[in-house]
């Protein structure tokens, strides 16, 4: 009998063969989650070892819920999403004393090679966007970083904050005003 | 009053921060990993089945098994006492689906507690049961 190929099975597919005992579904799943739910975590973050805690943590609930996971009530990626935007929030709520230092957002670091300067400046307009993101209340940051950065539809966005498409629109357009004029004080550090 | 960064070039930033790599580093790929082996459901394979009932008993050699198995109970199976159990199974086996008229009828008597006297067990035999009548 031929193997599937993992390009033509569907998140919800391999969580059920990873609940039915099937490993190379956990290798699939993790390969094809863990990147988007670390990128999400760090953007909301902005620091690189919290966003690494923060996907574990999320990858980790959704291997506990697999076994009683009913394929078509929710998408996957959605979900991981949600989990992992409300654990970022409880890490923002735990250290929102401390001033948001975008000073590792688990990006690539930057090198000291050829084009080294041209990296350090995109290194520097990411931490300018990363410190004025935290500075937006919650979900406008949410909503922006899904919207903008992780490039998720209206109706996606719905699905992950659990509101209508209308409070979608009106939380990123407000956010996205927000982010402008937080950044408005770094128009040097972006080079504008 | 400050001037807020213009929309487009808002656009910009964001387009920037789409395109730059964030890798999974392999330890953490190795602990999320470690996690989904450690909660997966453990699924229980059925016992193999054995015997008469198991998928390969059929293959080729069956003869020698099945003289095996009748060997165990003492009694000699050549080739012919074989083929002639195996014809009788078949027989009967026949016999039950197809359900001649005869059979059909005491089976049915069998069954519905009906007297046998009103069943015939040799239909046909009459002629032969009264006299003067078999040679013309």
């Amino acid at each position: 009998m031929p193997r599937d190929t993992s390009a033509d099975l569907s998140d919800a597919d391999l969580m059920a063969r990873y609940a039915a005992g099937d490993a190379q579904a956990a290798r699939l799943l993790t390969a094809r989650l863990l990147p988007q739910v670390l990128r999400y975590a760090a953007r909301l973050l902005g620091d690189r070892h919290e966003a690494e805690d923060v996907a574990q943590e999320a990858m980790l609930r959704l291997w506990r819920a697999a076994p009683e996971w009913r394929a078509g009530e929710a998408q996957i990626a959605s979900w991981l999403y949600r989990v992992a935007g409300n654990l970022c929030f409880d890490r923002h709520r735990a250290r929102r004393r401390r001033p948001v230092q975008a000073l590792d957002d688990g990006c690539e670091p930057a090198d000291a090679g050829p084009g080294a300067e041209a990296r350090l400046i995109a290194a520097d307009r990411m931490a300018a966007l990363t410190a004025a993101l935290g500075a937006l209340p919650e979900r406008q940051r949410q909503a922006v970083v899904l919207r903008h950065i992780e490039g998720l539809s209206n109706p996606e966005i719905a699905e992950v904050l659990e509101i209508g498409v209308e409070a979608v629109e009106s939380l990123t357009a407000r956010g996205k005003r927000a982010l402008g004029l937080a950044l408005a004080g770094q128009r040097a550090v972006l080079g504008l | 009053m400050k001037k807020g960064v213009e929309m487009s070039e808002m656009d910009d930033l964001f387009a920037e921060a789409r395109a730059r790599p964030h890798s999974v580093s392999q330890a953490l790929q190795a602990r999320v990993l470690a996690d989904a082996l450690r909660l997966q459901p453990r699924v229980f394979a059925r016992p193999a089945a054995r015997g008469f009932w198991a998928p390969g008993f059929w293959a080729p050699g069956l003869w020698a098994r099945v003289s095996g198995l009748l060997g165990g109970l003492g009694v000699l199976a050549g080739p012919g006492m074989l083929a002639g159990m195996t014809t009788a199974a078949v027989a009967g086996v026949y016999l039950g689906f197809a359900q001649p008229g005869a059979i059909a009828g005491f089976s049915v008597a069998w069954l519905a507690d009906a007297p046998l006297e009103a069943v015939e067990l040799l239909p046909g035999m009459d002629g032969f049961l009264s006299g003067g009548e078999a040679d013309e």
